[in-house]
């Protein structure tokens, strides 16, 4: 009995995504399709790539309420450079821009000691004013008719999207099962007093994962507006809740040292078959919004109560052991 | 008396000093920036000018009171701009009952609120940002639900703009409630065996509840507190603003945790008090009421409210070095 509770409670989220996709099959019967299940995937992209990065950093024990406005930042850099510097130039130097918050995030947090949380809050609130002040508080319209492949582009019939969804996803599972980058940031996560005194140059590596993240929510922002050729200021209000929601539903714990991007897709398409039983049901958008709300604070009251469940099981397992 | 001893006296005094300065440091800016604007504008010290600098952010100061109880515990409220909408709402709703029935059903509405959140993360011990934030789209979608998305209006009655409109003795009346609900809460925190202990649950959990202190309910109490006194802040912005549109009150967060961090209340939790709120509320008013003053845009406004947020916590954490250095 208790290894099904257990086996249920591992795989809570694979069983998640089983249900709501039956409930939806049965609703709409369009619905279990080879092309509408990638569609979840292909809307969800945006919000894919920075949770991969931001699941970098959540296991390193930080933290990046920023990628909202780096994604919103650096479409706007991008789509306004279009004109003078040319295509390749203008995404060029809108990912640098947006990785640069990223550096700037780090260093506050390493060099300046300032709480992840605060520092992040203030660099959200600043480039979300440099994108209003640069755009005058109004979008601004892409003018190379090629910039729109690099987001509404097709290859094999899906999005090409898809694609950069996937590469991401590899490119992180990689580094961070195989790579001294990964290893790193489970240990800096996991113990950073230990991480440090055992020789891991903690500064240094935290930084990278700032970087990381922050690259992650540019290249969203390239496509985001490439998506819709438009660059705005007011894009990604709240895309850092989903993003964070999405990996913390994928099982990355906020207290750092655990986690990993197979927990955070399986996050991901259950955010992304939400939003599309949303649809499908027909449920109103203010209500819509209750659902999310809902949703988010489940997982994390699930989160707390399991994790605590877990370290309960082991202290008992060590005190039958000393007995 | 010796040489030596002169040497040890002038040097603890200057010691001493030192440590005066780099704990009252945030003082000295606000004075720095009082006496700036003095000679920047003309407009600037008149009585007319002060009162109205307060009276913009007198809202801002009543939910900073709440938010530097909750930071004290080690905590942040990111919910707090959303409890205030949602009572705000509920006050207008409920309004055709009279004016006492609205103002006990704002609060109650913030109390709920606040408990809400102070259940999650004082009992179930999850964790506060994601609770929080959590919370804010709830009760956010909560007062879209029961306002269904449209623009409400407070009834123009004398008593419900009393608070926000009239004055006593030429002293406008929101500044007196403001400077009340200050002097409470700060009595509560230094005075009361409650405010004492939550100060030891924030600096260090595990040394006050192996000291006897219940921490889970003095975290969840703080969270009660903060949605009570975001009940009492709608109350007073009904009363200054009678339109209410759901969403207006978002902004309100990021200024009223700028004002807590400002005046140096530590999010590593267990330091500050309402007096220094205070004077973060004093130099956050000062900077806004210059930048209306100066009629720099509102885009500009919010990249320099950014930055100062930024710039006054790495100042906090230089500052924080050099006490530690001349302890």
């Amino acid at each position: 009995m208790k290894k099904i509770t257990n086996f249920i409670i591992d795989q809570k989220l694979i069983i998640i995504i089983i249900v709501l996709i039956i409930a939806l099959s049965v609703e709409d019967k369009s619905f279990f399709t080879v092309k509408s299940l990638a569609s979840i995937l292909e809307h969800a992209t945006i919000i894919g790539i920075m949770a991969a990065g931001m699941t970098v950093l959540l296991i390193s024990g930080s933290f990046d309420l920023s990628v909202g406005s780096v994604m919103a930042f650096t479409g706007i850099i991008t789509i306004m450079l279009q004109k003078p510097l040319g295509l390749f130039l203008s995404v060029l130097i809108g990912l640098i821009a947006g990785t640069m918050v990223g550096v700037i995030n780090g260093l506050l947090v390493v060099k300046g000691r300032i709480n992840a949380f605060i520092a992040t809050l203030g660099t959200m609130v600043i480039f979300k004013g440099f994108g209003l002040a640069l755009t005058g508080s109004s979008p601004v319209k892409g003018t190379i008719a090629a910039y729109q492949f690099i987001g509404q582009g097709q290859v094999f019939g899906v999005d090409i999207t898809l694609f950069y969804l996937i590469a991401i996803f590899i490119i992180v599972w990689y580094l961070l099962k195989y790579t001294k980058f990964g290893r790193n940031d489970y240990a800096i996560g996991g113990n950073i007093l230990s991480a440090r005194l055992s020789g891991i140059n903690v500064n240094l590596y935290t930084l990278y994962y700032f970087v990381f993240c922050a690259f992650t929510a540019a290249v969203s922002g390239i496509i985001l507006s490439s998506r819709v050729n438009t660059g705005n200021a007011v894009f990604g209000d709240t895309t850092n809740l989903t993003v964070i929601a999405a990996a913390v539903l994928g099982g990355t714990s906020l207290f750092g040292g655990k986690g990993g991007v197979i927990g955070t897709i399986q996050g991901v398409i259950i955010l992304g078959l939400i939003e599309r039983a949303m649809v499908v049901f027909n449920v109103d958008t203010n209500y819509q919004l209750l659902v999310r709300g809902i949703i988010i604070l489940f997982v994390v009251v699930t989160d707390a109560v399991t994790s605590r469940r877990k370290k309960l099981d082991i202290e008992k397992g060590v005190m039958e052991k000393g007995a | 008396m010796s040489d030596a001893d002169t040497t040890i006296k002038s040097t603890s005094v200057k010691r001493g000093f030192i440590k005066f300065f780099y704990s009252q440091a945030m003082l000295f800016i606000l004075i720095i920036l009082f006496v700036i604007m003095i000679f920047v504008s003309d407009n600037f010290f008149t009585l007319n000018n002060i009162y109205n600098l307060f009276r913009h952010v007198a809202i801002l100061g009543v939910m900073a009171c709440g938010m530097t109880l909750v930071i004290i515990g080690k905590g942040i409220d990111l919910s707090a701009a959303a409890i205030l909408g949602l009572s705000a709402v509920s006050f207008v709703m409920i309004q055709q009952y009279g004016y006492a029935v609205s103002v006990a059903v704002a609060i109650a509405v913030g109390v709920v609120c606040g408990f809400i959140n102070g259940y999650f993360i004082g009992k179930v011990k999850a964790n506060f940002i994601i609770v929080t934030l959590a919370t804010g789209i709830l009760f956010t979608a909560t007062s879209l639900i029961i306002s269904e998305g449209r623009n409400l209006t407070a009834r123009p009655l004398l008593v419900f703009s009393y608070i926000g409109s009239s004055s006593v003795f030429g002293f406008p009346v929101i500044i007196i409630f403001l400077i009340i609900i200050m002097i409470i809460t700060g009595i509560l925190l230094q005075k009361t065996i409650a405010g004492r202990r939550l100060y030891a649950a924030g600096l260090n959990d595990k040394a006050a509840l192996v000291s006897g202190i219940n921490t889970s309910n003095i975290i969840m109490g703080t969270y009660v507190l903060n949605g009570l006194i975001c009940g009492i802040a709608a109350v007073v912005m009904t009363s200054r603003i009678p339109r209410i549109r759901v969403g207006q009150t978002a902004p309100y967060l990021f200024d009223v945790i700028t004002i807590v961090v400002l005046g140096g209340t530590a999010l590593t939790g267990g330091m500050g008090g309402i007096y220094k709120t205070a004077i973060g509320l004093a130099i956050f008013g000062i900077v806004n009421n210059s930048m209306a003053i100066l009629s720099i845009p509102y885009e500009y406004q919010q990249l320099i409210k950014g930055i100062i947020l930024i710039l006054a916590v790495l100042y906090d954490e230089f500052n924080r070095r050099k006490r530690l250095l001349y302890q």
